[in-house]
């Protein structure tokens, strides 16, 4: 009889999570992208402008929509949605503490990274629908760029598996308890980030949305609300990856124990969670955007064999052990 | 043997550019918050001209001769005056050499003197024409223009860039 309320509950909970975490994590943006430009950021709308980004949103709910001409409506209609709610439902098998998880699914792993990969098919009914060279163009480099680092991410993934034996996201932490995964597993960590970067369409690898050369890639030809799910959906699916980042390697969590740990467990995980993604927003202001060979190169040269032969020597060595 | 050597040095620099940003995300903001902080400007500064005050007798020094507008290459300055009349005027009060000065021929009060005076009507700049060259500073044979330091000069119409030199001296004083 529990379970119809703590449904509810747990909806509301990731729910006001994904809206208050997706202002914050533009206004953090912004003011990161300031400090290292030697510049304030916004400062205008509120004290130290943190009313920016909700000034920003009800500016883009209010908006009109503007479907081109000649679009394939269903998908272009479609496209939003299907980006936003797969990230959503990744939210469901997230450990933030050991009691604060929605559910524990025992293929918690594998449905975050089925999730993670329909982001792609958005993407591209995005561009498809539009009936704009540059979504369209956008859209194939999302594809083959989906398509390049997916294999190393998840051959990196498969050695943290091997040494767990489980796809239990809340298995994954408990077999971290003294000691995390980053420190066994230093070039699985470092390959995953990388594509988990990539994944999420950041720059150094924002090919699909180049802004000086594809004006805004897929989402050109949205306005509004559709934008804004868009926009939404990129910067839930950066905590996304970084959670699974943050499971996967940093011990979750995990950290100095407090009162309550069941629960204030969270706060080390959110911690680690928005040092990652202080890391991924560090790399998008310092690097420039690689161009598309660079990045296929990139994947299938480098970080494909590496995570080869990290999964090849993770196996030996726990056969010898 | 290259490939390798490419991946590490590669790795270096890209280790490299981080430490530059983070250098600067931790040094101190190098911008002004515009229309709330103003930094100095410079004394060499060219705002629109306007007319100097004269410490003396607290009005402009302009003659209302003409001699700006004509020199003005992009005719953007004009100048209207009253015709010429003559004022007499206690000796004291005129600070500076009198515009026209013609030595009366009549017996004049001790005291006094006689000038030619053209009190200036209008004196206009069509801010959007002038290319601050100073041409009107130079030949001005009182010294009575000089630039400003105004730099907000946007507007919202052309009628905006229209500046009457002479309402904006009294306004100020």
């Amino acid at each position: 009889m529990i379970v119809l309320p703590r449904l509810a509950l747990s909806i509301l909970m990731v729910l006001g999570f994904i809206a208050l975490n997706g202002m914050m994590l533009v206004y953090m943006e912004r003011k990161v992208a300031g400090h290292m430009q030697r510049r304030l950021g916004p400062m205008e709308v509120g004290p130290h402008g943190i009313l920016q980004t909700l000034v920003d949103g009800i500016k883009l709910i209010g908006k009109q929509y503007i479907p081109p001409y000649k679009i394939d409506r269903p998908l272009y209609l479609l496209a939003p949605v299907i980006c936003f709610v797969p990230v959503v439902l990744a939210f469901i098998t997230l450990p933030f503490s050991e009691k604060l998880q929605v559910r524990d699914l025992n293929v918690g792993l594998l449905v975050i990274f089925a999730l993670g990969s329909m982001t792609v098919l958005s993407l591209f009914m995005a561009g498809w629908s539009s009936n704009n060279k540059y979504s369209l163009i956008g859209a194939f480099r999302s594809v083959s760029q989906s398509l390049a680092y997916e294999i190393p991410m998840l051959l990196s993934v498969l050695s943290i598996v091997l040494m767990t034996n489980t796809l239990s996201l809340r298995e994954i932490v408990e077999a971290q308890s003294p000691i995390p995964h980053i420190v066994f597993q230093p070039v699985a960590f470092l390959i995953f980030f990388i594509c988990c970067v990539a994944e999420t369409n950041r720059a150094p690898f924002d090919l699909p949305e180049a802004e000086s050369e594809l004006t805004a890639g897929f989402h050109t030809e949205y306005s509004g609300m559709g934008f804004a799910l868009f926009f939404l959906a990129e910067y839930t699916n950066i905590v996304v990856v970084c959670a699974t980042t943050t499971v996967l390697f940093l011990g979750g969590w995990k950290g100095i124990p407090l009162p309550f740990m069941q629960y204030t467990g969270v706060v080390w995980f959110l911690i680690k969670l928005y040092l990652l993604v202080f890391v991924m927003m560090w790399f998008r202001w310092t690097y420039p955007r690689v161009r598309i060979d660079q990045l296929l190169n990139l994947s299938w040269k480098v970080l494909t064999p590496l995570a080869l032969i990290n999964l090849v020597v993770t196996a030996v060595v726990l056969k010898i052990i | 043997m290259r490939f390798i050597n490419e991946v590490i040095s590669g790795s270096y620099s890209l280790i490299a550019g981080l430490g530059i940003t983070i250098k600067a995300f931790f040094s101190p903001i190098a911008t002004v918050q515009y229309p709330r902080e103003v930094i100095d400007i410079t004394p060499s500064y060219r705002g629109h001209i306007e007319f100097v005050h004269d410490l003396v007798t607290g009005k402009p020094k302009c003659i209302s001769c003409g001699t700006c507008a004509m020199a003005c290459p992009s005719n953007c300055i004009t100048v209207e005056g009253e015709p010429l009349e003559i004022k007499r005027e206690p000796f004291h009060a005129t600070g500076w050499p009198p515009a026209i000065s013609i030595p009366s021929e009549k017996k004049k009060a001790p005291g006094y003197v006689e000038r030619l005076e053209r009190p200036l009507i209008l004196f206009e700049l069509d801010f959007a024409k002038c290319s601050l060259c100073g041409l009107c500073i130079e030949v001005c044979p009182e010294n009575a223009i000089q630039f400003s330091k105004v730099y907000n000069l946007a507007g919202y119409c052309r009628q905006d860039s229209r500046i009457d030199l002479k309402n904006r001296f009294e306004e100020i004083s």
